[in-house]
């Protein structure tokens, strides 16, 4: 079963890389068809002289295009849709036909009650390297697949707390979230030149 | 605000016989009902106290959640196949995170921007306290959390937050949103869509 392949809580560490994933670039077909969808007729994602008028060069994509192209890439990730909050800042417009890759990282590790949840930076970057949607996610896993059995089973969530934080340099960061500080860079060392990126701030 | 002044030659001398409709009803979705699902009573002002609008009673169809799943490009059977999704403990099919997006509130773009505005995203939360499956009633409030005005490159811009939440019929919270729009407040397009 699917199962079987989940990822655990158990098996995750800070800094973890979520498999970066190439999404299919959003056209006007796929944005016309999430504003039916959605509900969300605003004229700049299918109105083109309406978009020419306001001075864009076209039409533009919905910017939960975005957030749903990430919550796939974790989900796809994570074999569960176990994403209980995503919250997303658009950078730059994005265009139709737009090559955009979804990446993300472990930022933090913490048990509430029961829940084992992980944080996650995430963020879709053009073939530039610029980034152009950036955010952070929250997932409720499962400890281990004992915890997994137990709990389908109908039983209690097994209680484990953190183990011991995997680098000694970073003794403070398994127990709670992280702060905003130790968020606010992903990896430098693998994104390839992210110019214009450099300088933004998460708020 | 003048490329119309431009199409229309200025004839000041006799005031046209028939009073025109507003330039809104040239929009093709003028008119529908945005908040079809909601119940009586006047939707939120946005002057007025900052409150949250009356509920919108939104009955979770699969066949809204399956087209809202295509729309985004899932492929996840949860979100398509009842069958699969009862293999895996949900009611029936599972509603992808980003679903409540698509439910209607009793305050719609309408009472927040005026009409032929530029709407912009800036950024967008979704949190998810319950799983929503097709067959649930959730009932939709929204409110304005943040209203701001900072002057753009092309006049004056509007940063609107707005906040939705569902529950379930007995007031147990199901998800919340937080979006936050950028309306270019004095610039109205010549043509428009809806909002």
């Amino acid at each position: 079963m699917a199962t079987a392949r989940k990822v655990y809580y158990q098996a995750l560490q800070l800094g973890d890389e979520m498999p970066s994933w190439q999404c299919p670039p959003f056209d006007r077909l796929q944005i016309v068809r999430y504003a039916g969808a959605s509900g969300d007729m605003n004229p700049l994602y299918f109105d083109e002289p309406f978009a020419r008028a306001a001075g864009f060069r076209s039409v533009l994509a919905p910017g939960a295009l975005a957030l749903a192209a990430l919550a796939q890439t974790v989900h796809e990730w994570l074999k569960a849709p176990c994403l209980r909050r995503l919250h997303v800042k658009f950078l730059k417009i994005i265009w139709p036909g737009e090559q955009l890759v979804c990446r993300g990282r472990v930022v933090g590790k913490r048990r509430e009650g029961g829940d084992y949840l992980v944080d996650l930076d995430v963020w879709m970057e053009n073939p530039e390297g610029e980034m152009m949607v950036r955010g952070s996610g929250t997932a409720v896993l499962f400890y281990s697949a004992q915890d997994e059995s137990q709990r389908l089973a109908g039983g209690p969530p097994l209680i484990v707390d953190d183990p011991a934080p995997p680098k000694p340099q970073e003794p403070a960061r398994a127990a709670k979230s992280p702060g905003k500080a130790a968020r606010a860079k992903p990896d430098r060392g693998k994104r390839p030149a992210p110019r214009k990126a450099a300088g933004k701030r998460r708020r | 605000m003048t490329t119309k002044s431009k199409s229309q030659p200025s004839r000041s001398a006799v005031p046209p016989p028939v009073v025109r409709p507003p330039v809104t009803d040239r929009s093709p979705f003028a008119g529908l009902p945005i908040a079809s699902t909601g119940g009586e009573g006047p939707a939120l002002d946005k002057n007025g106290p900052a409150g949250w609008s009356r509920p919108a009673l939104n009955e979770i169809e699969r066949g809204a959640i399956r087209r809202f799943a295509e729309a985004i490009g899932e492929t996840n059977p949860l979100f398509f196949d009842p069958e699969a999704a009862r293999a895996q403990g949900y009611r029936d099919v599972l509603a992808p995170l980003l679903f409540p997006f698509s439910l209607r509130s009793s305050l719609t773009l309408k009472d927040v921007a005026q009409p032929n505005r530029t709407v912009l995203s800036s950024d967008q939360q979704v949190e998810a306290f319950e799983p929503i499956c097709a067959g649930d009633q959730l009932l939709v409030s929204s409110r304005i959390a943040e209203l701001t005005q900072r002057p753009g490159n092309t006049g004056p811009l509007e940063f609107v937050v707005v906040e939705d939440e569902g529950r379930t019929p007995e007031g147990k919270i199901v998800f919340r949103t937080r979006r936050t729009l950028i309306i270019r407040a004095g610039r109205e397009q010549p043509a428009a869509g809806g909002i």
